[in-house]
């Protein structure tokens, strides 16, 4: 398996796990947002780790793909209730984690494959 | 600063995953939290913030600074986790900064001034660290990458320039004029003075000797250099006569000081290549030293029939001081007379 496709197996288990912990635990008392959060740390920190990414800029990366997860994440999921508004709220929410999850891991991905100092 | 390794630990990744993670729970426990018990709501709160433009400019200004000071005082590499704390803390400052100036502009506009560092103060301050965390991350990123973009040009020059300055090399060693001129001088110092024959192939021998020395080298000692242009015009000497005449005047000090390696001897040849040399025109090559540069100075009495330069040689050198060193070489030229001058490396 070459590191293309490595990297494909990541970010789609990684949007796979986000779409679980949502459509599980959105409804439940504990709620989803600290275990997606975590997922999303752990996605970053496996693909700086997979391409030995430097340690200055992962504190970087993390903080803004873990925003801007909270922040896509949101508002994407007020846009899909929108577009289809006889969606279970659930279902919206699992749409948009796993799609933010796929963008965050693939624009992690296009800075990390760059050349290192 | 100490060079590490710059593969990342899983302690230190750890370390730093928890304070995201930490900062990223305290973040959203905090909006309802400020919002159900004071009515305060983030985004309008951010809004007060970047609405105050000078401010909001300043605290842009501020983050570029942060990130030039630490790209200034840790190279990427060396101590990424004393890097982050410097750049946790930096964020920090900046975000107590802003707080503290918006405040400052709203109790001047009639707020209560015992009400200063109240609720209000602390949201703004997590409203401002939240808004300089996400541009210095962003500023820091790119500002990576392009030094690393940067980084790997330079690499590829500096490829090109050694790539460049090993076929010169190459070409200087196997010269065929320089052989064909130097066999025919021999010839002719075996019939009529077989001692100065004799010396003559010594000199030759450690003239290509130092070819061979030198070959992987950056730079060498002026006084290796030196003594291998005197071999060398000596040399030249044998062909030329009195139509060559070169001076050293170079200060002990400098010896001890490095140049690119054949750079002289470049100059000299480029000098004897372009010129008319003969007992009724010589031509004088002043060499001489200041400390910081090495110039090599002759008078200008070009070939009418020569090739016109290519400029390849200096070209070459060039190259060769700005992979070496980072430091140019300087061009003088007068109605009569042509001067290069290397500089001098400690």
């Amino acid at each position: 398996m070459n590191k293309t496709s490595k990297t494909h197996l990541i970010i789609h288990l990684f949007a796979l796990a986000h779409a679980l912990a949502c459509l599980f635990l959105y409804n439940t008392a504990i709620g989803d947002a600290v275990v997606l959060t975590c997922l999303t740390i752990a996605m970053g920190v496996t693909l700086v780790r997979f391409y030995n990414g430097p340690v200055e800029v992962l504190v970087g990366l993390l903080l803004l793909s873990s925003f801007a997860g909270f922040f896509l994440g949101t508002n994407g999921a007020i846009l899909i209730q929108r577009i289809f508004p006889e969606m279970e709220e659930v279902y919206t929410h699992v749409l948009t984690t796993t799609l933010v999850t796929e963008f965050l891991g693939w624009v992690l991905f296009f800075v990390l494959r760059r050349k290192k100092v | 600063m100490k060079k590490v390794s710059k593969r990342t630990s899983l302690v230190e990744i750890f370390l730093l995953a928890a304070f995201v993670l930490i900062f990223r729970m305290v973040f959203e426990g905090a909006i309802p939290f400020f919002q159900n018990h004071f009515n305060l709501n983030f985004n309008e709160t951010l809004g007060q913030l970047l609405r105050n433009y000078p401010l909001a400019l300043l605290m842009v200004v501020l983050d570029f600074l942060l990130v030039w000071l630490l790209m200034r005082h840790f190279e990427y590499g060396t101590s990424p986790m004393a890097r982050t704390a410097v750049e946790i803390s930096g964020l920090a400052l900046i975000a107590f900064i802003s707080a503290f100036l918006l405040r400052a502009t709203q109790i001047a506009q009639g707020d209560d001034v015992n009400a200063f560092f109240t609720y209000t103060f602390w949201y703004i301050a997590l409203a401002s660290l939240v808004f300089n965390a996400v541009i210095i991350a962003g500023i820091d990123i790119y500002a990576y990458y392009g030094r690393a973009q940067k980084k790997a040009l330079d690499r590829e020059i500096g490829q090109k320039n050694k790539a460049r300055y090993q076929y010169q090399q190459l070409k200087r060693q196997m010269n065929p004029h320089f052989l064909f001129n130097s066999l025919n001088s021999l010839d002719y110092l075996i019939h009529t003075d077989p001692g100065k024959a004799s010396e003559y192939v010594r000199k030759l021998a450690s003239l290509y000797r130092y070819f061979l020395n030198i070959e992987d080298e950056k730079l060498v000692f002026l006084s290796d250099e030196v003594a291998f242009v005197r071999l060398y015009v000596d040399l030249l000497g044998q062909r030329f006569a009195t139509g060559l005449q070169v001076t050293f005047r170079i200060e002990e000090e400098d010896l001890k000081k490095k140049i690119v390696p054949c750079g002289l001897q470049l100059l000299v040849e480029n000098a004897t290549k372009h010129n008319v040399i003969s007992k009724d025109r010589p031509l004088y090559i002043d060499i001489s030293s200041d400390g910081e540069w090495l110039a090599v100075r002759n008078n200008l009495q070009t070939k009418s029939y020569s090739v016109e330069s290519t400029g390849l040689g200096l070209k070459n050198i060039r190259g060769q001081y700005l992979s070496a060193s980072d430091k140019e070489i300087k061009i003088n030229q007068g109605q009569d007379y042509f001067e290069v001058c290397l500089p001098l490396i400690e």
